[in-house]
Order: C-alpha cells, then sequence, then structure tokens
C-alpha cells in the first residue's frame, strides 16, 4: 500500500527546516501552517500568558494571532523572518486587547503575596514562585517590555519597534519592571 | 534574586509543548475566517444587485405616468408601445456590446477589415 501524497506532504513537513515550511505556508499551503502552529504554539502561548496572566484568555488570543498569521503570511518576504514577524503580531494582538480592557492594574508589591493563590500554575510548583502572578502586578507597558526583554531576548530597540513606545520608555520600563520583578520573587522565594 | 535566576525563571513556560486540542481549535477559527472571506463578496454582489433594483422599482413607478402620457396614440408592438419597445431593444443592444468589450471604434475597424 502507497502513501497518500497528503501523508507523504505531512511526514515530510514533520522533519522540514523551519524555512521551508514557512515558505510553503507563504505558498498557501494549509498543512504548512498547520505544522507551523504546531512547532509554534507554546512560544505564543507561554508570550500571551505572561502578558495576560489568564491562561483562557491568553490561549484565545494566541489562536486570534494564528488565524491573523494565516491571513498576513502571504504577504511575509522572508521566510527566515517569521518568528520575529510572527512575535510582533502577537504583542500587536495583547496591546489591542490591553487598551480595549485597559483594566486597573494593581501595583502594589505586597498584594501577591496577602492574596490567596487559586491556581497554582505548574511553574510555581516547580520553581517555587509563579512567575505569571508576579508579572501580574507590573503596569501593562511595564510588564509587555520585561517580558519581551527577559523571556524573548529582545534588544530595546526591538522592544520600541514591537511596541511603538519610545525607547527611552522602554529602558526606563525594563529597567524600572526588571527591579520590581526582582523584589516580589526575592520576597516570595523568601517566605518559603 | 539575579538576573541568571530571573533568566532560568523565563525559560519555564506554563504552556504544554503540543497540544492537538488547541492546533484543532486554531484550524477551526481559520475555516470560519476562509468561508467569511468567500462569502463576503456574495453578500456585497447581492446587496448591490437589490439595491439597483430597489432603485429601478422605485425609478419605474415615478417615470410610468410620465412615458403613459408621451407614448399615447403610438402603435403598439405585442401589446408595447412602440417607442417602449425601441427604448428597450437600443438599452438591451448597448448592454451587450459592453458585455462583449465591443467599443464603437472597434466596431469600425471590424468593419474596415470585412471591407
Amino acid at each position: 500500500m502507497t502513501p497518500s501524497p497528503t501523508r507523504d506532504l505531512r511526514g515530510r513537513l514533520d522533519d522540514a527546516p523551519k524555512e521551508t515550511v514557512v515558505a510553503f505556508a507563504m505558498g498557501g499551503d494549509d498543512d504548512a501552517f498547520a505544522e507551523l502552529v504546531r512547532r509554534r504554539q507554546k512560544p505564543v502561548r507561554d508570550l500571551l500568558r505572561r502578558l495576560c496572566g489568564d491562561h483562557a484568555l491568553a490561549d484565545d488570543l494566541a489562536q486570534k494571532v494564528f488565524v491573523r498569521a494565516w491571513r498576513g503570511i502571504g504577504g511575509l518576504r522572508d521566510p527566515g523572518a517569521f518568528g520575529g514577524w510572527l512575535k510582533r503580531v502577537a504583542v500587536s494582538a495583547w496591546l489591542s486587547e490591553a487598551r480595549r480592557a485597559a483594566a486597573p492594574i494593581d501595583d502594589d508589591e505586597g498584594a501577591l503575596l496577602a492574596a490567596p493563590d487559586p491556581a497554582p500554575s505548574p511553574q510555581r510548583v516547580a520553581g517555587g514562585i509563579d512567575l505569571e502572578r508576579a508579572l501580574a502586578r507590573l503596569g501593562p507597558d511595564e510588564r509587555l517590555c520585561v517580558v519581551l526583554a527577559h523571556g524573548e531576548g529582545m534588544t530595546h530597540a526591538e522592544i520600541a519597534g514591537a511596541t511603538r513606545l519610545p525607547l527611552g520608555t522602554v529602558k526606563s520600563h525594563v529597567l524600572r519592571g526588571t527591579e520590581k520583578l526582582k523584589r516580589i520573587c526575592a520576597r516570595v522565594s523568601g517566605d518559603e | 534574586m539575579s538576573d541568571l535566576q530571573l533568566s532560568d525563571l523565563f525559560a519555564k513556560g506554563t504552556a504544554p509543548e503540543s497540544d492537538p486540542a488547541f492546533a484543532g481549535q486554531v484550524a477551526a477559527r481559520i475555516g470560519r475566517a476562509r468561508l467569511g472571506a468567500r462569502l463576503r463578496p456574495l453578500v456585497l454582489r447581492i446587496a448591490v444587485v437589490l439595491m439597483l433594483s430597489v432603485g429601478a422599482f422605485t425609478a419605474a413607478g415615478v417615470v410610468r405616468p410620465v412615458v403613459a402620457q408621451l407614448v399615447e396614440g403610438w402603435p403598439q408592438l405585442m401589446g408595447v408601445p412602440l417607442p417602449v419597445a425601441l427604448g428597450a431593444l437600443a438599452v438591451g443592444l448597448a448592454f451587450g456590446v459592453r458585455a462583449h468589450g465591443l467599443r464603437p471604434d472597434a466596431r469600425v475597424g471590424l468593419l474596415e477589415q470585412i471591407e
């Protein structure tokens, strides 16, 4: 029995280099795009979970990000730029959501320690510190800059480009946000 | 807490490595988006045709009494006043020529070729 062409392509996509899969997806290949979703879902969901602090909302946003990516991938010029481009799409989706919701952020570091933890994430269980909850104590812009700098390894200039925030503001948010995050984490780990 | 410890904390994530349910939901959303993209031009066309039909119906109601006065006393062709029949024929021919892309200057060229 000979394998079907679809199954054959599916098998080849599993092992294909990223650029090849992206190039296929840019040409409108649905199997290739599904493979990209399979490969990139974790980083996109992790990024949005850190930004949202709410897994359900983050996963919903992540799905929207992939739909936007599906719509826009044909316009991508360089397959190698897919990762950075997808990250920018995710940041843009988060910014839209944050502006739409405009939820008040509790900046009180002590509140993190006082508030009960309804559902500790696996990260808390593993590392002793719930990073997502700690990040939730930062302001939206501060959190965004800290996550992009430390979680995604982006430079200040790249963050400024992706978020459209002035470079000076980005530097200040990263510096102050990081210090704040360290203080929160130190207090949490010190208590345990 | 050192920068290294912070980096370690960021290196882990809470999302599963591979989640078929998530991929399925993305595929379903893409399917809906694709269907919407296909239906949108169709709905737009139907809306335009409906709007034009309503406009033509309204205009016919306004024009009918005026035309009835003008064509009174003219001979009729199968129950239709002759000027109305000729007008309809002229409009039909004009649309037919446009639909086939035969512009008046093209027709002149075609006639020259035949001659």
